[in-house]
Parts: structure tokens; sequence; C-alpha cells
């Protein structure tokens, strides 16, 4: 079949876990997007451009509110609830995808500098702040891992078409530094037992099997951010993606 | 009177949706405004930075990603792999194998049935909610007991033509730095049999 005719992002805006609302964030221009600020900055009305700087930490930290823009730049933003950057939550976001596609392969998450995908230099940070701060991580900061971490749970849809939905916390080891070299791939109906960083190809998650064809289906996630002294501030954009293949 | 066969039922059946086709598609376009369409169509897709595929077959017939089909059950549509050469048959008749792309068309002969594939690569931006395309593969399977294969890859992301991929289908690797290895691939849906 050929590519999924709906593939998009899921994000919990509800008020808990337990009680989720999931919001639809499909591209609909620039500046509409997500980002991340000091708790209890944030709010639904503030443009792209004039978003609320976070301070550069004297210690390593997660940041810990985010917000969503998907429909207009300077209005309508609503906050991830559920996102705080700790382990003590299970429906923050999800991968939905309808019956018209086929994956080729498990599909993968990570998160690059830019939308050109480059390869990360662990633990190199820039001159200039950019997407690369986040995530080439810094030695002090996160031992070269990225700044960025997830967790993923069980198989979202199985090969046989059993769908895999998370009903508590993510919990796990969680910190600055965590993250193993190539892929942490979930056990079946399982969290990751240790958050992975995700880092281009050096580090990422990997779905742990292909769902199955022409089934529409669910792949659940939870985010941190981590920020530190040592990483270069500036407008630090980069992608962070959910890569699949079609036949 | 003599009970039918089903291979007769099949046989009259595959007539009529022939008919029907043939019909159905010239009530609405002559084939040269079709062929047109589909010239449009690839010129634009290439323009773009995408590519297409293309496949030989012994016969000689010559068939296109995004040339006009039909069926009854999804009506007027484009050509697909997995319905129209995975799940015919045609993949046993595969010639060659061809990627269309800017750089050119650059093609995988097969001799074996049942080896050649396709699969394209994407990516959701998570961020932005944003779609792209990254990269498509033609490949053919060079050892059905190794899986091991030879691919061509046009990455669209940096416009690089890759076109001597060796890897395996039971573990496929990146042709490019910054893409993680894919793995295993989903090869029955592809058409090869080992």
């Amino acid at each position: 079949m050929a590519d999924f005719t709906s593939l998009v992002l899921n994000l919990n805006t509800g008020a808990s876990d337990a009680s989720p609302t999931w919001t639809n964030f499909t591209w609909a221009g620039a500046n509409y997007e997500m980002r991340l600020c000091g708790s209890g900055v944030g709010n639904g009305s503030t443009a792209s451009a004039s978003w609320f700087p976070y301070t550069r930490p004297g210690t390593v930290g997660i940041i810990p509110e985010m917000w969503v823009y998907t429909g207009s730049d300077a209005s309508g933003g609503a906050k991830v609830t559920t996102y705080d950057g700790t382990s003590a939550h299970y429906m923050q976001f999800r991968i939905n995808w309808d019956n018209t596609g086929t994956y080729g392969s498990a599909p993968i998450i990570s998160a690059w500098a830019t939308t050109g995908l480059p390869a990360a230099t662990p633990g190199s940070q820039p001159g200039t702040g950019d997407g690369t701060s986040a995530i080439n991580g810094q030695s002090s900061d996160t031992s070269s891992t990225s700044y960025l971490k997830a967790n993923a749970y069980g198989q979202g849809l199985t090969s046989g078409g059993s769908q895999q939905t998370p009903g508590s916390n993510a919990a796990g080891t969680l910190s600055a530094t965590v993250g193993s070299a190539g892929a942490a791939t979930p056990g079946s109906a399982a969290w990751l037992a240790t958050w992975q960083s995700l880092q281009a190809a050096t580090q990422y998650i990997q779905n742990g099997g292909t769902p199955q064809a022409i089934t529409a289906g669910l792949w659940y996630f939870v985010l941190s951010q981590y920020s530190g002294p040592n990483q270069t501030g500036g407008t630090l954009v980069y992608q962070l993606g959910y890569q699949y293949t079609w036949v | 009177m003599p009970r039918r066969c089903h291979s007769d039922i099949s046989e009259m059946n595959l007539s009529f949706l022939r008919r029907l086709q043939t019909a159905w598609v010239e009530r609405r376009y002559s084939m040269n405004q079709i062929n047109s369409i589909h010239r449009y169509s690839k010129a634009s897709k290439l323009l773009a930075g995408g590519s297409i595929w293309k496949v030989t077959l012994s016969s000689g017939k010559v068939i296109e990603e995004d040339q006009p089909s039909f069926d009854l059950l999804r009506g007027h549509r484009n050509i697909d792999w997995y319905l129209d050469i995975a799940s015919t048959g045609d993949c046993a008749r595969i010639k060659e194998l061809t990627i269309c792309t800017l750089a050119g068309e650059y093609t995988l002969a097969i001799s074996e049935p049942y080896s050649a594939f396709q699969f394209k690569q994407g990516m959701l931006s998570i961020m932005t909610g944003e779609r792209q395309a990254n990269a498509h593969i033609i490949g053919r399977v060079d050892n059905k007991e190794t899986g091991d294969c030879t691919c061509i890859v046009w990455s669209s992301v940096d416009q690089m033509l890759h076109t001597n991929h060796r890897t395996n289908i039971h573990y496929f690797t990146s042709w490019r730095r910054g893409t993680p290895d894919i793995g295993a691939i989903n090869w029955s849906a592809m058409g090869v049999r080992l």
C-alpha cells in the first residue's frame, strides 16, 4: 500500500493521564509547534518569536513545562498538562495511524538538529545555540548523550494486530545521563526500564516489531527535556521525529 | 448440466473486469490524456526532489509508479507496488527494477523471481506535525539463504544517490550517517519470497 493517508501526533491536552483529551497535531505552517518553558511561565497566547526564555540553570535539570500551538502562532496554545519532565506519567503523546498503509519495518523515534537529519556529534556544543545544543549533549551535563530523553510503551500495534496501551506510569531509570548506543527497544506491553537519549542515529528508540499491515494503531511515548550549565543558549529548535517506512 | 468450475468463473470475471476497467477509464479520459497527466505528475514529483519506481517485466511490459489504475474495490487509483506488483504475482516476472530521480534513472537487473523489492522512508515531525519523505530504496535479494541484497537509494533529504548499497533484508543498515539503521524489513509485504 502507499503511504498512510493519516499519520499524526496526538497530544494529551486533558487534565490527567487517567482522563486524556487527545489533540491532533497536524502540519499547519511555521511557528505552529511545541514549546518548552519554566514552570508556570507559559500561556496560550504568545507568538513563537516572543516565547519565554528559559534561563540556563546552574545545575542540570528538567525543563518542566510544554505547550503546543496547533492552529495559530500566537493564540489557541494548549498546555500538555501531563508533561512535567518526570517519569510519573503515561499519557503524553501517541503516534496515530490509519488503516491505509503498510509498514516496511519497525518505526523509530529519534531527534535531529535540523530537518536535514544530520549525524550528531556527541558532546559537542556549538558556538551559537541551535538544534545541536540539545541533540549533541555535553560531557559534564549529560555524558555526551542528548538533553532529550524518551520512553515508549510496547509495540503500539503488534504484528498480530493487538493494540498495546499503557495503564501506568513509565517509571524506570531517568536522569540527564541515561542513553545507550543504537536502538533501545521496549519489550511487549512494557515501558523501557531505562529511558533512552534521542540523538539522531547514535541513540534512539525502535519499535520491537513491524505493526500489522493496513490496520490502524497507536504507539504511546513520553518525553523529558533537560538543560544544563554547559549547554549553549540561543533559539534551540530541533527536530523530534517518528521515522517509518512504507511499501 | 455440468457445473461451472472455479477457474472458469475466475476467467470470466477477469475478462469482465478488464472490459469494465477499460470502459470506465475511457469514459473520462482518452489514453493520451491519461498519459499526459501521468507524465506531468511524474515530472512534478521528480522536480520536487522525489523519485518513482519502474519495473520491466519479462514480457516487455513496463509498469511505473503512479500510472493510472483501477479496481472495483478502490475505484480509480494509481499503480501501487503492494497491490499491483507484490499481490499479483508480477514480482515473479520482473526483469528490471529502475528508480527514476532528478539525478537520472538507475536500474537493477533481476534474474530470480520474487527477489526484487522497493520501499520508502519518511518522517513525521513530532515538534511540528509535518511529514517529509526522506528516501526511496529499490533492491534485489542476491542470496535468499542469507538475505544479502544490493540496493539503490535515493536520499531526498540531501538529494544524494547511493548506487551500490549492500546490506541484508534481515538487518537493513543505513546509507547515511544521520539515519538510523532500519533493521529487519517487511520483505514478505514487498513481494519477496525466500
